[in-house]
């Protein structure tokens, strides 16, 4: 079920740092593990992804590793000590947003909005 | 197959420096792998896997926009901005101490322009031919003083050869990059290296180049030990990069006792440990330097003025001494705090790259300009023999030219953070004839 754009960008980043803080990954994966996770609600454009990672790269939010698994070399990326702050801020803020929402409508779950 | 490399291409297009893009290719064509491999084993056959997994990277072109938002050489303007509020403030001392004017805005002039060359030149060359600009400096440095034909200079050669010793210090960021993680062979190999510029600054009898030099290699050697770059035990490798230290300490020792330093040198070097005694020789300045130091205010014109002091050089050798004592120990403060924020930004700066290249050519950089500022003014308050050293951007000749050097390397260094990655360079050192035919 696609969502609305522009509710995913701003928070998309901090989707990513949520994953990467359980473990390493690379670009594919953390699209796959997504989609997954989130019962195919998000399905991340890898033309939006790479972009993405790369600009919190620069941040210093993560750092990039090359791995290779099955003969194949992988960039993995990994998150900084900033990514972990970052991601803490970020998760409160959601939440402090998502609570909001629900005292004004009741009760709906996120995503729906 | 071709559909990717035609995704890939169309990506690419839109990112205006190239240098990024090697490292950019594999990532995008590795997921576009992945994603048919998954569709494939999903039941797609091979022709519409690929369609579709280029269909779900999004459109090129957008991707490739954002690419090269990212991937863009940066200018650090505030470093730009900090050399031209002190190239201001070196005019206008010189004006004041009567130094060359004409002169100092010629080096200087010249010297912005080999900057703004500099920033354009990728500083990566120095990775791609360590060995070249290493005995090349050299080479420059010997070349120099056959053409020059001359002798001795109050006892040294140093005067004109110092500049060019100090090229060692960037160029040997190049050398430790090359010997990064060959273990002990790589540390020792790095040490010998030191050997060329130990026995330039020996040959030219460069004592104040070898004192700012050494201790900025053994820095830089540091660093690469301690960050685990060798690939050698911490402690172990620290033992090593000190050693020169002992072994320099005890071979000055020995010179000196020795006929090693002649006797001009050993004049001026005792003089300084005790100026009353040479007040009249070669002690004159350190002595009148120190007794004048103790009539300075702190806001204008200070005390026990001393016309001998006037008279030598003030414009090139002591700048700094000429400013506090016209203007205030106040004044000068402000401005060697200024120098020395810079010298912090462009420490912060060399740590902060991710490659380890960008980290040690910057450091070869900042250390030149630390060792140069503190000698410089340990020297004008009579801390220091007296000998030509420069005060960055402030004090006038020739040798002005080489911080503007140093300073287009580090907006070199600074312009490709991120764009050029120790990955990238590894590709277009070692493909660079395959990449420039597309």
């Amino acid at each position: 079920m696609p969502v609305e754009k522009s509710l995913i960008s701003g928070s998309t980043s901090m989707l990513l740092l949520k994953l990467l803080s359980e473990k390493d990954m690379y670009g594919y994966e953390m699209i796959e593990t997504l989609e997954k996770r989130s019962n195919q609600v998000f399905h991340l454009k890898a033309g939006t992804l790479y972009p993405l990672l790369h600009s919190m790269e620069i941040k210093g939010l993560l750092n990039a590793y090359e791995k290779e698994v099955n003969g194949k070399i992988r960039k993995y990326y990994t998150m900084t000590k900033e990514g972990k702050k970052y991601l803490k801020g970020k998760q409160k803020e959601w939440e402090e947003y998502v609570g909001a929402v629900r005292k004004v409508i009741g009760g709906v779950s996120i995503g729906r909005v | 197959m071709g559909e990717f490399e035609q995704y890939i291409k169309v990506v690419e297009e839109q990112i205006r420096c190239k240098r990024a893009v090697p490292c950019i290719e594999e990532e995008m064509k590795s997921h576009l792998e992945d994603q048919r491999e998954a569709l494939m084993r999903d039941g797609m056959e091979e022709k519409m896997a690929c369609k579709e997994a280029v269909r779900q990277m999004g459109d090129p072109v957008e991707v490739g926009i954002m690419l090269d938002r990212i991937h863009r050489p940066k200018m650090e303007k505030s470093l730009l901005a900090i050399v031209m509020i002190l190239s201001i403030a070196g005019v206008l001392l010189q004006f004041l101490s009567k130094g060359p004017l004409k002169s100092y805005i010629l080096f200087m002039g010249i010297g912005m322009m080999i900057m703004i060359g500099m920033y354009f030149i990728d500083y990566s060359i120095l990775a791609s031919h360590p060995f070249l600009f290493w005995f090349g400096i050299g080479a420059g440095g010997v070349l120099f003083l056959l053409l020059r034909g001359g002798g001795m200079v109050n006892g040294s050669f140093g005067y004109q050869t110092q500049q060019i010793l100090l090229l060692f210090a960037p160029a040997y960021g190049g050398i430790l990059y090359y010997f990064r993680g060959k273990k002990y062979k790589g540390l020792f190999l790095s040490l010998l290296f030191l050997l060329v510029p130990f026995f330039m600054a020996i040959y030219t009898v460069n004592l104040s180049g070898f004192f700012i030099l050494f201790p900025v290699f053994l820095c830089m050697l540091g660093v690469s030990v301690w960050k685990g770059w060798f690939g050698v035990k911490k402690i172990l490798g620290m033992g090593i990069v000190c050693s020169p230290l002992v072994v320099g300490v005890f071979a000055t020792v020995f010179a000196y006792a020795s006929r090693g330093a002649n006797s001009f040198q050993k004049e001026r070097i005792e003089a300084f440990w005790n100026p009353e005694k040479y007040a009249q020789g070669a002690g004159y300045l350190t002595y009148h330097l120190r007794n004048m130091s103790s009539g300075f205010k702190w806001f204008g014109e200070g005390i026990g003025y001393n016309e001998l002091v006037e008279l030598s050089s003030m414009h090139s050798n002591y700048i700094v001494f000429f400013l506090v004592y016209h203007f205030g120990m106040a004044a000068g403060v402000l401005l060697v705090s200024f120098l020395l924020y810079l010298i912090g930004k462009m420490l912060n700066l060399s740590m902060r790259q991710k490659n380890r290249l960008g980290t040690l050519v910057g450091l070869g950089c900042t250390g030149v300009f630390f060792m140069e500022t503190i000698s410089y003014i340990l020297m004008n308050f009579g801390g220091f023999p007296m000998s030509r050293i420069y005060m960055p951007f402030l004090s006038s000749g020739r040798g002005q030219v080489i911080h503007y050097l140093f300073m287009g390397i580090m907006l070199s260094v600074y312009g490709n953070t991120n764009v050029l990655t120790e990955k990238t360079m590894g590709f277009l050192h070692a493909t660079s004839s395959n990449h420039s035919g597309k």
